[in-house]
């Protein structure tokens, strides 16, 4: 018994033993290939991923490409891109190219910068998605064309048996030298021009200076003999144009074209001598409180106040505000056509909450000739239910205009 | 006698034993050998597609940035080579082709330079110019890269497309 008790326990033993010895290789053999079966994976995500930033990359170009044809065609939202007639043009939410998902992104940074982020997202093990986001920034460059060149046309005006235009001034405000390389004037009776002379020089004439030759007509582009402004000549005069016959009362448009690619256009407007007459602001503006209540939360502001410009030429600037009311409450905010013009703690001034009877210097308000605008509110600082008001408006040429007393 | 006899069954077992566990092991280590040389090939083979396939898009895009125009495909147009009118005199124009398989480039009327290695192959190369009127330009590029397998083994087996547009500045 003790013999073969021992003999049973050496035999086991050994196949324990080897049992084990080929667990323990297996479990090693298996971790190596594991090790290897994800190194490998690593391998082919790695390339996914390098070939998914490449098409991210060109989510990012064309939409410069879109944005090189018109900066406007940037508008704010996520797109797919694709392309139609042979050009790469915003198209749905996203697209996709086999595994791969693409999304492109444009916001506003401001007016003329655009962040654009370019999104990939792909299925890359079953449980596990992958994602790469490139994002730039694209500007609007080429919305950069403000010449340096400053024309005044305050004093234009006829002379020499009104067939020349005189009494407009140039200026150079950059940093560099302007080169003028073309003149385009165009007006519109029949007569030609002949002459153009800046500060005594005579730059183009129809038998002298620069090209073509020959008394032209409007709208004829003059190639003028090059004409450098420098910053340091300050204010020049151009000392007129020579036109064929009277131009009285032609309205005018100059072209000023610079060899750097900049242009400056001015119209010279001598119709009814020198511009429309405009009356006295205060003449022309119609308030109407027929329309006016009070409303808002808490009912704390006072709505529906309507101003009319009616006049057809000329416009009307309102300066500043005067309203009194009669309860204790003070004004925070006036918006008018939706635009504040004036906030206690913002646009125009006294800063603060104001009392009635104050006078408050709005951010200037130009109601257009002709237009009809309304005041959105006269905000305060508690319920104004059953008040009664007096506003008084003061225009930018101290005219002013009352509502007198009225309870809305 | 009995001792002697028993001490001799057992060594034979004890043999048979050993030589199919070691024949065991060595089968299995012969294995395991045989998929990790395999395996390492595959991932030879994964990383050369990957890297040769970024050496083209990043020599056409860095083309494509730096050139002054696109002289052919002409706007609206693909084909399956590119011709960029570049700054540098001595290297214009510049153009990328096909030539069985491997991607070229000849600067001005210097002779071609290969862009890859002899590993792989490039097909179905193609180009299009997008441009929108008005604009520096845009060309979008696509071709397959495959590792070359003349004997169709396994572990040579491997390709992939490129997707990629690049504009001019």
């Amino acid at each position: 018994m003790k013999k073969e008790l021992s003999n049973i326990k050496i035999k086991g033993f050994s196949v324990v033993e080897m049992l084990l010895s080929v667990a323990i290789l297996s479990l090693l053999v298996t971790s190596l290939v594991g090790v290897f079966i994800f190194g490998e994976e690593s391998t082919v995500l790695s390339g996914d991923r390098a070939r998914a930033s490449v098409w991210a990359e060109e989510g990012l170009e064309a939409v410069r490409n879109i944005r090189d044809n018109d900066f406007t065609n940037l508008v704010d939202g996520t797109y797919g891109i694709a392309t139609s007639s042979n050009e790469w043009i915003f198209s749905g939410s996203s697209d996709s190219i086999g595994k791969f998902t693409r999304e492109v992104i444009v916001a506003s940074v401001d007016d003329d910068r655009k962040q654009i982020t370019s999104n990939v997202t792909w299925q890359q093990t079953t449980s596990r998605a992958g994602s790469v986001s490139l994002v730039t920034y694209l500007t609007e460059w080429q919305a950069v064309v403000v010449s340096d060149l400053v024309v005044d046309v305050a004093n234009a005006s006829l002379g020499g048996g009104n067939k020349k235009l005189e009494g407009i001034t140039i200026e150079n405000q950059g940093i560099d030298d302007l080169i003028i390389d073309k003149i385009t004037v165009s007006w519109n009776n029949g007569e030609g021009i002949e002459e153009i002379k800046i500060d005594g020089t005579s730059v183009w004439k129809n038998n002298g200076a620069g090209t073509p030759d020959g008394t032209q007509s409007s709208g004829v582009q003059l190639d003028i003999e090059d004409f450098t402004l420098a910053v340091i000549d300050g204010v020049l005069d151009i000392t007129n144009f020579n036109f064929s016959g009277s131009m009285d009362g032609e309205v005018f448009t100059i072209l000023f074209e610079m060899t750097n690619g900049t242009t400056a256009e001015v119209t010279v407007d001598l119709s009814g001598g020198g511009g429309p007459t405009c009356g006295t602001e205060s003449d022309t503006l119609t308030i109407a409180t027929n329309g006016a209540s009070v409303g808002g939360g808490g009912s704390k502001e006072l709505q529906g106040v309507t101003v009319q410009n009616t006049d057809t030429s000329c416009d009307i600037t309102i300066d500043k505000i005067t309203v009194i009311w009669g309860n204790g409450n003070d004004i925070e905010e006036i918006k008018v056509e939706n635009s504040r013009i004036w906030k206690h703690n913002n646009e125009g001034s006294p800063i603060g909450k104001q009392p009635t009877g104050t006078e408050i210097d709005v951010v200037d308000y130009i109601i257009t000739a002709g237009n009809i605008d309304t005041f959105n509110k006269f905000k305060f600082d508690g319920n104004m239910s059953g008040d009664t008001f007096n506003i008084t408006f003061e225009m930018l040429d101290g005219s002013t205009k009352s509502t007198g007393n009225f309870t809305p | 006698m009995k001792k002697i006899n028993r001490k001799k069954g057992i060594t034979l077992i004890e043999l048979l034993l050993y030589i199919s566990m070691s024949m065991l092991f060595l089968y299995v280590i012969t294995n395991v050998t045989g998929f990790f040389i395999e395996g390492r090939i595959k991932n030879q083979t994964i990383a050369e597609v990957e890297q040769q396939g970024l050496v083209v898009v990043q020599f056409l895009s860095q083309s494509i940035r730096n050139a002054e125009g696109i002289n052919s495909p002409i706007q609206g147009n693909s084909d399956d080579a590119l011709s960029l009118d570049v700054f540098t005199p001595a290297d214009d124009p510049t153009v990328y082709d096909l030539s069985s398989g491997v991607m070229q480039v000849s600067e001005g009327s210097s002779s071609t330079v290969d862009l890859i290695n002899g590993r792989v192959t490039i097909s179905d190369l193609s180009f299009d110019n997008l441009s929108k009127d008005n604009t520096p330009g845009v060309v979008r590029y696509q071709f397959i890269i495959t590792h070359n397998n003349s004997e169709g083994r396994f572990e040579y087996n491997y390709s992939k497309t490129f997707y990629g547009s690049t504009s001019l500045r």
